[in-house]
């Protein structure tokens, strides 16, 4: 892949900008393409803050349709992914404030809880009700600082990174996520004492 | 030693990133080895690490589940596809195309009405579902035009007629298709009425500022008319243009420039006077003038120019001497002139101008109150005035030569993410022009390139490379560039608006690298497109010429020029092509046929520019023939 040494492009990877130049001149067959590329991209930052509800469905759909409108908008300043990201995250808190005003509880489908963790049978149990205080845990974070640690520790996205996603200083990143990993720590520290590293 | 743990675990994370500088990496490996308390902290935040890991699974849905997300998707964006409609769709065949346009063409109306005081135009807004030809079609739109379906009664009967009515704002401009051979082309504040339109008729009313009408071939049978409130210009031929003004002189003043053809030109049933081509003729009110010839040093009628300023009463002085005060009109001959225009509280107005190249009828001043130009552009800017009023302003400074104001007012209307679409084009065009202005083309280049890379119409992005390859191959002499903007216009935008400059274009600066055969091949595809007669006579010439100056072919040579003179008789080139038609023959050594040729050149150009050379070469033959 080459990447256009253009100002102000210089971050866009060719065959992007040849798929969003034909996305915004119409292509619908492009956008299928993207849509295919980074559906499930997409998918993972709306299950990381909507749960395994019935909304991830409808966020993935809605963050898609918002990166058509905007996408000549689109400066190529930032990596696609990272202006994705930012996207997908917007379009999810939507979701959570919508959530939050019409008091929807998320709902978690036990099977798939199983599903992943079904990795010990002997402490499946236990390892379910880790994962199930991680994610009430996760759940109770600041949004701010949940952002953070979802895209770090999570994602796995480096702090130079989500501070362009966010729009934010890096010293500001460092800090929402020293002070989220506290937080989860005493939350979880019962369970942490006894949690062995595998 | 508590300060310093604390501060050793807030770079732990650091630490286990491995983003630390190595010192620090040291520091806190040092630490950890000696406090176990850091050290059972660091484990902490590794355990956390591990559980967050395992969370990071992320059970992703079945391709039946995508798939129904997939089409939720585009079910919804194909209510929005309008989003990346990049062009105007004036005439629409499907029911959702004719949706669109009628809801784009109502709030157009609605946005443009009131400003550009067409209220009248507003009242019968209707869809253009009406009309089943695919004409007429807006093609290079710049700024911001207007186009309204509307009916009005007619001054004879109760009839309604229905009608396109096009206005063009300040500083906007629009070709309007009407079939494939016939364009007009209306100038900035142009009120025009398309009357009727079909095969056979094209009615034309023009109510304000001017069009030049290219017409294409017709026959006898058909009519193209362009009507002012006071005169009719009746075409018979093929290219002209016509102004109308019912402000400037106090009487409705309609001027006929015909360039190509002929046209009647008339205000009422006997009053009428053919007008042929190279003439001008003007009617006030209902008095009809005499035809006279164009100035041959400028393509166009006038000898009288109008300074309008605002506000008005404002001296005017030419030359040095106070001529009068605004609105004056004054005649002028040939010469640059010295303007200046003045009022007690206002910046003083001055430029030189060459009058007969002036290309208004009007000079229209809106001076400035003492203040000075910078910060006031800097004021308005500041404030939330609209996109066309700072337009306005930016005209207003290009037209006063301060391109660097100008370029403030610009940056600032395309950093504004609300500015439309055409707005931008026009923005970007003139930020160009003023960084050619100031001699920084490579910037003008850069502000072009935003169109072509842009989300525009394809005229659009056409018009800004046409510009791009202009600018190379005049401004910056960077032929190469000049070729590839070209050709990528040539190959990118073969129908559009400008394919016959550039590939005239094209086909020169190719000859001008010596690559003579791609320059025929460029003339060999201009001559399959539908370009102006002009234009197609240019092409037979210049090919023939390649053939015969630089690729050595005269039997070539001498077919394209006898096509040349049979498909274009009485063309501009014929006394040429004759000659050159003649030297092929010599050439080839159909010497006969050659001695004809000159024969004929003799007797119907007997003061023409190849005699002296006929002669000799005459003379040459016949002392050759008698060795």
């Amino acid at each position: 892949m080459n990447i256009t040494l253009e100002k102000g492009n210089k971050y866009l990877v060719e065959h992007e900008k040849l798929l969003i130049d034909r996305i915004i001149s119409g292509d619908q067959k492009a956008f299928r393409e993207l849509f295919l590329t980074y559906r499930e991209l997409v998918y993972r930052v709306a299950y990381r803050f909507l749960g395994d509800s019935d909304d991830i469905e409808d966020a993935v759909q809605q963050t898609f349709i918002e990166v058509y409108r905007s996408l000549p908008g689109y400066e190529a300043k930032s990596k696609f992914t990272t202006w994705l990201y930012r996207i997908a995250i917007n379009v999810s808190i939507q979701f959570l404030r919508k959530r939050k005003n019409s008091n929807k509880f998320e709902y978690i489908d036990p099977e798939r809880i199983e599903d992943k963790s079904r990795t010990d049978g002997k402490s499946s149990c236990e390892s379910n009700e880790l994962q199930n205080q991680v994610r009430m845990a996760l759940k109770k974070l600041a949004l701010k600082k949940r952002i953070v640690v979802i895209l770090h520790d999570l994602e796995g996205i480096t702090m130079e990174e989500i501070a362009n996603i966010r729009n934010i200083p890096l010293g500001t990143v460092k800090s929402r996520l020293f002070h989220g990993r506290e937080e989860l720590k005493k939350k979880l520290s019962k369970y942490l004492y006894d949690y062995e590293m595998r | 030693m508590i300060m310093k743990c604390a501060e050793i675990r807030k770079k732990i994370q650091d630490f286990l990133s491995g983003t630390c500088s190595l010192s620090l990496y040291r520091e806190i490996s040092s630490h950890l080895e000696k406090c176990e308390k850091c050290r059972e902290y660091e484990n902490d935040l590794k355990k956390l690490l591990s559980v967050l890991k395992k969370q990071s699974f992320v059970s992703l849905p079945k391709e039946a589940k995508w798939n129904k997300i997939e089409k939720s998707i585009f079910n919804n964006l194909d209510n929005e596809s309008n989003l990346f409609e990049n062009r105007l769709p004036l005439c629409v065949f499907d029911w959702k195309r004719t949706a669109v346009a009628a809801l784009l063409l109502i709030s157009f109306v609605c946005i443009l009405g009131i400003p550009f005081g067409i209220r009248k135009y507003r009242k019968n807004v209707v869809s253009q579902t009406a009309d089943v030809s695919s004409y007429p079609k807006l093609v290079n739109t710049i700024g911001s035009v207007s186009v309204v379906n509307d009916n009005i009664k007619s001054e004879n009967s109760d009839l309604e007629k229905n009608g396109i009515t096009i206005k063009t704002a300040d500083s906007s401009l629009t070709n309007v298709l009407l079939n494939k051979r016939t364009t007009l082309s209306l100038d900035n504040n142009t009120v025009c009425r398309i009357n009727k339109l079909s095969i056979d008729t094209q009615i034309i009313s023009l109510q304000q500022g001017n069009v030049l009408a290219k017409v294409g071939k017709r026959g006898r049978e058909q009519k193209f008319r362009i009507e002012t409130p006071n005169a009719f210009c009746d075409v018979v031929g093929t290219q002209f243009k016509v102004w109308y003004d019912d402000t400037a002189f106090g009487k409705c003043v309609t001027r006929l420039a015909v360039y190509k053809g002929s046209v009647v030109f008339g205000v009422g049933l006997n009053k009428e006077v053919p007008v042929d081509s190279g003439y001008c003729i003007e009617a006030v009110g209902e008095t009809l003038g005499k035809p006279v010839l164009i100035n041959k040093n400028k393509d166009r009628l006038k000898n009288k120019i109008m300074v309008i300023s605002e506000p008005d009463e404002a001296i005017v002085s030419i030359n040095g001497n106070k001529a009068g005060l605004t609105p004056l009109s004054f005649e002028f001959e040939k010469g640059v002139y010295q303007i200046k225009v003045y009022k007690n509280g206002y910046s003083m107005w001055e430029k030189h101008l060459n009058l007969a190249k002036y290309e208004k009828d009007t000079i229209r001043i809106k001076l400035r109150t003492a203040l000075g130009i910078s910060e006031k552009s800097e004021k308005i800017s500041d404030s939330n005035t609209s996109d066309s009023v700072l337009i306005n302003k930016v005209v207003e400074l290009i037209d006063s030569e301060n391109y660097d104001s100008a370029l403030i007012v610009l940056n600032d209307i395309v950093c504004n993410s609300k500015t439309r679409r055409e707005t931008k084009v026009l923005v970007l065009t003139k930020m160009a022009y003023c960084q050619s202005s100031m001699g920084r083309h490579d910037k003008a280049v850069e502000a072009l390139l935003q169109i072509v890379n842009g989300r525009f119409s394809d005229d659009q992005k056409g018009s800004a490379l046409f510009r791009i390859a202009t600018i190379k191959k005049d401004q910056m002499h960077d032929y190469d560039g000049a070729v590839e903007a070209l050709i990528k216009y040539f190959k990118d935008y073969s129908e559009g608006i400008w394919i016959e400059e550039v590939g005239f274009s094209l086909a020169e600066l190719l000859v001008i690298k010596g690559m003579f055969n791609e320059a025929a091949s460029v003339y060999e595809v201009l001559m399959e497109k539908e370009i102006s007669i002009k234009g197609n006579v240019k092409i037979l010439y210049n090919l023939a010429q390649l053939y015969l100056q630089h690729l050595k072919d005269n039997a070539r040579a001498l077919e394209l020029f006898t096509l040349l003179d049979e498909n274009f008789p009485g063309n501009i080139y014929s006394e040429d092509a004759l000659f050159w038609r003649a030297n092929c023959l010599f050439e080839l050594g159909r010497i006969t046929q050659s001695f004809n040729e000159y024969s004929n050149y003799l007797s119907n150009y007997p003061d023409g520019k190849w005699v002296e050379e006929i002669r000799i070469k005459l003379n040459r033959t016949e002392t050759a023939g008698v060795k």
